[in-house]
């Protein structure tokens, strides 16, 4: 399968004009990033970019989302290539590509069952505020610290905290449940 | 029991494992995208009704060989811009047939008289449907009344949920959640929702960006009343919005961007419809009691793209195509 999509990915057409050597020299929008080099990141960032999109704009958008961060990625090479956390900018560019005014969902089926899982925490997670559901879904769906998420929404590490703290107590209480590890 | 933040792990898991299980069905099930350059020939011994001018609208048209295509045609079903990125471009190579194989039948497949109950259709049919009647009764999530068809050898299943068969076209029942009020630059779909027979016909031949637009003609479907039309988008679209598009239609460069022409966003199923320029869509827009289901077709057109020339659908791919839209039939609950 990967070599499928090297071979796939080895004919890159850049924009309307040339491509000579693995770089490519674009009318508007330049990158410089070759062919191999591009694939190489794209396979380290996209699952955990497109894992951590899911939470925040759901599945009607989430290919919109990705393909356009990946897409400001290729463009914006020089800037992306040195940065220490691609993905965390990357969220941000998805995401405001997907503003919706719908509800984000995260199943396509509406009565998704996962074991070892309150039935209804995926509708109440869901219906959390955005800042607090992001932040939740960062944190403990995704596994991001909170510097990174704090980064990427544009807040402090406390209101992260705070998002957190409050969203995970909401869950709490809508399920009328009482953790035993807390 | 496992703490909240253990159980939000575990959701976030599980919709991964769905969304990579979801694209990759999908992947296998749909054709190339789909252009739609016909409309169905009404029988006059079908329950399907259509006034004169709709079936003058309908009459099987033949795609200009030599017309010029700028792109392959293609429906990105969103989960699938750059769905999986590596493994979707690895099934999408496997899903596209090389052009060389691309025969249409001299004559089209016989529709295959029901030896067995209609089946419900599947949302995915990797290894294709056999020959028979099927039935939807549910569009994205909304249950309907039960739509029947039937179709010959050579068709497979996919989400839409519709009916497609690689290289020539497919015929989708849709639900347009909302519609954009320019097909070339969509920005964000017309809120609320649409969901009525009128409203949804008005926001559809209304949408600028397009070519060309019939005038809705009533028809009705076993005394479902609804609207047929057809749109043709514009020959040339590179003016149009630019985003990434599906790597199944551009396989070779499938993160730069292009222009796209689209003209509603999916319901809840994420699908959303782009268009090729020069393309003719056909829509029958139906109230099925209370619920506005689009039933769409859509045929592939002859086009020559990175090296390959994709016949199009011969005329006996379009008259099976009508044959099909003709066999459908609504069950009065």
């Amino acid at each position: 399968m990967l070599a499928l999509a090297a071979k796939q990915l080895s004919g890159i057409v850049c924009g309307a004009t040339l491509h000579l050597g693995g770089l490519c020299w674009c009318e508007d929008e330049c990158s410089v990033v070759s062919d191999a080099e591009f694939e190489v990141f794209v396979l380290s960032v996209e699952p955990r970019l497109r894992r951590a999109l899911l939470g925040a704009v759901g599945i009607n958008h989430l290919d919109d989302a990705v393909g356009e961060a990946l897409a400001f990625a290729y463009e914006h090479w020089d800037r992306l290539a040195g940065m220490a956390n691609p993905v965390g900018y990357l969220f941000r560019v998805g995401q405001s590509h997907a503003r919706t005014h719908k509800t984000p969902r995260l199943f396509r089926d509406q009565s998704v069952s996962i074991p070892d899982v309150e039935p209804r925490l995926v509708e109440l997670l869901i219906a959390l505020p955005k800042t607090q559901r992001t932040a939740i879904w960062l944190a403990h769906g995704c596994g991001w610290g909170h510097a990174d998420i704090a980064e990427v929404m544009g807040i402090s590490t406390s209101t992260v905290s705070t998002h957190v703290s409050r969203g995970l107590d909401r869950l709490r209480n809508d399920l009328g449940v009482i953790d035993a590890h807390r | 029991m496992l703490t909240v933040e253990e159980q939000v792990r575990l959701i976030a898991d599980a919709a991964m494992v769905a969304l990579d299980l979801d694209t990759a069905a999908a992947r296998r099930a749909t054709p190339r995208e789909t252009v739609l350059d016909h409309m169905p020939v009404a029988d006059t011994s079908s329950p399907v009704q259509f006034t004169e001018e709709v079936v003058t609208m309908i009459d099987v048209k033949t795609t200009d060989p030599t017309e010029p295509r700028q792109k392959r045609p293609m429906r990105v079903v969103v989960a699938g811009i750059l769905a999986g990125v590596v493994a979707v471009v690895a099934i999408a190579f496997v899903v596209i047939r090389d052009a060389d194989d691309v025969t249409p039948a001299d004559e089209p497949s016989t529709t295959v008289p029901p030896t067995t109950p209609p089946r419900a259709l599947p949302n995915t049919s990797p290894g294709g449907l056999e020959p028979g009647t099927y039935f939807v009764d549910e569009v994205t999530g909304t249950p309907t009344a039960r739509i029947l068809f039937t179709i010959g050898a050579g068709w497979h299943a996919q989400r839409g949920p519709g009916i497609g068969q690689f290289d020539i076209g497919q015929i989708l029942f849709s639900r347009p959640y909302g519609v954009f009020s320019d097909a070339c630059h969509a920005g964000p779909a017309a809120d609320p929702e649409l969901v009525t027979l009128d409203g949804l016909v008005a926001a559809l031949s209304e949408q600028r960006g397009w070519a060309d637009v019939t005038t809705p003609s009533d028809i009705s479907i076993d005394g479902y009343a609804g609207k047929a039309f057809q749109r043709t988008v514009p020959a040339e679209i590179s003016d149009c919005e630019k985003t990434v598009y599906g790597p199944r239609t551009r396989p070779a460069n499938w993160f730069t961007k292009s222009p796209r022409f689209r003209s509603w966003e999916g319901y809840e199923d994420g699908l959303s419809e782009l268009y090729e320029p020069g393309e003719v869509e056909t829509l029958w827009v139906l109230d099925i009691d209370g619920t506005v289901v689009v039933i769409h077709t859509r045929l592939l057109p002859s086009v020559t793209t990175g090296g390959r020339a994709l016949a199009g659908p011969s005329a006996a791919a379009r008259a099976e195509f009508a044959a099909v839209l003709d066999s459908i039939r609504i069950e009065r609950g």
